[in-house]
């Protein structure tokens, strides 16, 4: 016999042990409903002042049965249980605490009524039904199980229908016991008749309620129906689609008494109270984490009423899901995907409110929480189907991701957390996160603004045209940096680069504004670099031309590190990031810093247009003319080669014929268009109005610095200079803080 | 049960509707019970573990990739929770045998006698004996293979072990069967026919 024939012998040997070991006709569907109801309903919650008769109880429970009765009682039962085709059905036997001995132990079974129709089940006429009576039969729900009076009927009152959303319909009934007792069980809504049930066919249980017209209600939640500004950076964020300033979600919202506005930051965090308030205070949480109840219901609350919506500060939330809970990544997205509806802080507050009242054993399962979150927006007035389109496709989870590396750079190591923004510092300092340390925080910054300046949010105060030196002094005050940074990266401008003076070294730099004729937003600085130990000055000067760029990296590698990158010259003088490695700073200097010409304590201005400004940018500076997005394909014809990647490829390769026209995305300013060494080659950079686009390995250009150039107009030729390993554009879009932006997002490539 | 069908139940499932359970325990609650009695040998445990199966593809059924057929996910579960319950109440047996010298030995012929419907049902007998004497991820070896029809590349996937492990495995179980067997065997034929018997398996094992 061959080993294929030997092997087909033994597949038959055990097919035929197997089929001995059960029979065809095995069921076991009706015990894993049974099982399976705990977990599918969610109203299963209990009476909290009864007690479950688990399974585990009942041997405890058969020893004080009287024995005699066993006989004769069990066959009673067995033969009921076939009684006119009758299901087993109930689930839980619950007796009240009083019973003692429980009088029964079996299992209630309702039995049909001849007068009684059986209509399709309406949640409504199921509802009704509470209070009414049917008749019941205790049964012994297994073989071995005792009964003191199976099988007789008796009047039952239909105590509780639940579940009926979701099916399977569960009724509630409550019969007298033998003893005089009462003995509650829990009989399927098939086996129950209804009468007079007249509403019409459910439809699916899990089908959406009809979308309602989302109707925020400004009456219910007074507190937070302020107007919404937007976001600076954000204008095509679904939040500020919904709502912007020009289509308020609460048309009605309470004006501007404390000056207190909501929005989002460039980040996209939510954000609210006085914009012009000294202090801002961002609070990490989660909905999982046990003291983030006490937190918000005790702290963030009454921090919200008395002192944000008092004007006295701006509030950002964020939420790191540190207990690794679906659900809580579930409600944090829910949240935020409300605020697409303007309801943010509404579903925020909601969820937290509902949360502190729920057993939380309750939201173990999905099938529970996320129908619960839908209520609470239901309540709310917002359109579940569309919260729910947003909750379920994830909308916000790379938010959430990013967010989780933004709480590592933050120095946050736990919720709640609560930090307060240091603008000298351009850091985010934790608080301690109690309403005292809160407030203390709120009543250490400096006086509020003058009133007239909290409702005019966000538009650049117009430059005087002359400023003297102390007066440029005064607006943008002298910083000075304390840094770490590695030796190879200090070079002294006009000495030999990168002078090696240690290991690691400690300097202080400080920056001040000098000779400026027009404080524009790239001044003229002077800048003093000194070891910070032996106070020595290792390089000053006057510069003009200088980048400042504090970004958070998201490499995992680089993550914790919160970056200051300074260059003088672009090319001469490169200062660190805080302790960053030596690589990332090599990389830095060879292949181009990202330049923005936000001095740190100018961020103020982001988000602002930046048409009619100096920009300088790799030695060719440009007054902005003409800036408005990007909308037009840089090219005609094309191939998505390679993707945008904001770690690892910050724009987007487009293959194409070698010498095909490239053409300007948008209108605007040509900000350089140069060769470039670190391997973009011939690199031609417009500034649009609050965004730069790149064009990089072009085989020629016809345009250069200052260039005013419109949305389609050809500004080079499709190549593969620089390193690039066949012809393509490479193509990207930078925000103003030159932080590169993924252009599918702009131009649906 | 078509596989149109089980697709629209995982598919029910996956919106929470509960019914699309039924029909998946409709369809497999045999062959999973089967599968767990096998190695359990015990009847009663196995619906446990199949219950208990079933409950979890419920819960865990967002995790389940619709692309992929429902069966073998499902029934390698109720087998690796059945080689657990075992193992986990095993009094310390030492079952694996030293092996042979090769890998590869295909299992012992029980040939079939004259009497075909008897030795059919002490065959039976037999092999449940010999099962029972088989350590629990070897039954759990054999089940895969041989009732439930997964390759050894799938067995070695599902238990997250080399394949080489799986046909190790499978190779001490078949012929710890046919050591079980042979006793039985032996009483059923003539005993001279041993020595031709075994001679064509030292050959293969020569040739494999």
């Amino acid at each position: 016999m061959t080993r294929n024939a030997r092997s087909k012998r033994l597949e038959h040997l055990i097919h035929c042990a197997a089929e001995q070991a059960a029979p065809h006709d095995l069921d076991l569907w009706p015990q894993i409903a049974q099982r399976l109801y705990p977990l599918a309903s969610p109203a299963a919650k209990k009476p909290p002042h009864r007690r479950e008769l688990s399974f585990a109880a009942i041997p405890a429970l058969l020893v004080v049965v009287v024995l005699a009765a066993l006989a004769i009682i069990l066959a009673q039962g067995l033969l009921d249980h076939n009684d006119g085709g009758m299901r087993f059905a109930a689930l839980h036997q619950e007796i009240t605490p009083t019973i003692s001995p429980p009088a029964a132990t079996g299992v209630l079974v309702a039995a049909p009524q001849g007068d009684q129709t059986l209509p399709p089940s309406g949640a409504e006429c199921l509802m009704r039904a509470v209070n009414d009576t049917i008749t019941v039969r205790v049964q012994p729900r297994a073989a071995g199980m005792v009964v003191l009076d199976a099988g007789a009927e008796r009047p039952a009152m239909i105590r509780q229908v639940i579940n009926v959303d979701a099916g399977p319909v569960w009724v509630q009934v409550e019969a007298p016991a033998a003893d005089g007792g009462t003995v509650i069980g829990w009989v399927e809504r098939d086996t129950v008749q209804f009468v007079d049930c007249t509403d019409p066919p459910q439809p699916h249980p899990l089908a959406l309620p009809t979308p309602q017209p989302p109707d925020l209600l400004c009456e219910r939640y007074p507190d937070f129906c302020v107007p919404f500004i937007g976001g600076p950076m954000f204008d095509d964020h679904p939040m500020t689609l919904i709502e912007s300033p020009a289509n308020p979600r609460a048309p009605f919202a309470k004006q501007t008494q404390f000056g207190v506005l909501r929005g989002l930051t460039f980040e996209g965090v939510p954000w609210i109270g006085n914009p012009a308030a000294p202090i801002k205070i961002e609070v990490w949480i989660d909905f999982r984490c046990p003291h983030c109840f006490p937190f918000y219901e005790d702290v963030l609350k009454p921090f919200i009423e008395q002192d944000v919506l008092m004007g006295r500060g701006q509030l950002q939330v964020r939420f790191v899901n540190v207990t690794g809970s679906n659900v809580g990544h579930v409600a944090a997205q829910t949240v935020i995907c409300a605020g697409e509806q303007g309801a943010f802080w509404e579903m925020l507050d909601a969820t937290y409110a509902h949360l502190a009242n729920a057993d939380l054993a309750d939201y173990e399962h999905f099938t529970n929480w996320i129908p619960a979150l839908g209520d609470i927006a239901v309540d709310l007035g917002l359109d579940r189907e569309a919260l729910q389109h947003c909750v379920v496709n994830e909308h916000y989870d790379g938010i959430l991701t990013a967010w989780r590396h933004v709480a590592t750079a933050h120095g946050v190591t736990g919720v709640p957390s609560a930090l307060v923004y240091d603008p000298g510092a351009d850091e985010w300092l934790p608080v301690e996160r109690t309403y005292q340390g809160l407030t203390l925080a709120v009543s250490a910054a400096p006086a509020p603004a003058p009133e007239t300046a909290l409702v005019t949010p966000a538009e650049p105060t117009p430059a005087p045209q002359v400023l003297t030196q102390e007066e440029i002094e005064a607006l943008m005050p002298e910083s000075t940096y304390l840094l770490r940074v590695p030796k190879a990266l200090v070079a002294v401008a006009g000495g030999d680069p990168y002078t090696l003076i240690g290991r690691w070294v400690d300097i202080a730099m400080t920056f001040r504004t000098v000779g400026a004729e027009e404080l524009h937003i790239a001044p003229p600085m002077y800048v003093v670099i000194r070891d910070a130990e032996s106070n020595l000055v290792i390089a000053e000067g006057p510069q003009t031309n200088y980048i400042v760029e504090r970004t958070y990296v998201t490499t995992p590698t680089l993550m914790l590190t919160d970056v200051l990158v300074v260059g003088v010259d672009a090319d001469t003088l490169v200062l660190a990031p805080v302790e960053a490695d030596a690589l990332t700073l090599t990389w830095a200097i060879d292949t181009g810093i990202p330049m923005t010409f936000t001095p740190t304590n100018r961020r103020a201005d982001a988000g602002n247009d930046m048409n009619g400004r100096d920009i300088t940018l790799w030695g060719c500076t440009a007054t902005v003319q003409n800036g408005s997005a990007p909308d037009t394909r840089p090219l005609e014809a094309y191939t998505v080669a390679t993707p945008f990647d904001f770690e690892t490829h910050k724009g987007i390769d487009l293959a194409a014929e070698p010498g095909m026209d490239v053409m300007a995305a948008g209108s605007g300013t040509v900000i350089f268009a140069r060769w470039r060494d670190d391997g973009y080659g011939m690199t031609v950079v417009i500034a649009h109005d609050t965004t730069f686009t790149l064009y990089a390995h072009l085989e020629g250009t016809v345009v250069g610095c200052g260039d005013v150039v419109s949305a389609g107009d050809v500004i080079g030729t499709v190549g593969s200079t620089g390193d690039a390993t066949g012809p393509h554009l490479h193509f990207e879009i930078r925000d103003e803080q030159f932080m590169p932006r993924d252009p599918a997002g702009w131009l649906d490539f | 049960m078509n596989q149109c069908t089980i697709r629209a139940a995982v598919a029910r499932l996956k919106r929470g509707d509960i019914r699309g359970l039924e029909i998946l325990v409709r369809a497999y609650q045999v062959r999973a019970v089967r599968a767990a009695t096998l190695i359990t040998h015990d009847r009663a445990l196995a619906e446990d573990i199949v219950q208990a199966a079933f409950l979890r593809a419920y819960e865990r059924i967002e995790q389940f990739d619709s692309a992929r057929p429902f069966a073998p996910w499902f029934l390698r579960s109720v087998v690796n929770d059945a080689i657990k319950s075992v193992t986990r109440r095993r009094p310390q047996i030492a079952l694996d045998h030293t092996p042979d010298d090769a890998p590869g030995v295909a299992v012992f012929d029980p040939a079939p006698g004259p009497d075909e419907l008897l030795e059919h049902a002490e065959t039976q007998e037999a092999i449940w004996d010999a099962l029972a004497q088989l350590s629990p991820e070897q039954r759990g070896a054999i089940v895969l293979r041989y009732y439930l029809g997964f390759s050894e590349t799938e067995i070695a996937a599902e238990q997250n072990c080399p394949p080489g492990t799986v046909k190790w495995r499978l190779h001490t179980a078949r012929q710890r069967l046919r050591d079980l067997l042979t006793p039985w065997r032996t009483a059923q034929t003539s005993p001279s026919a041993e020595p031709s018997q075994r001679r064509p398996q030292a050959q293969e094992q020569r040739s494999s």
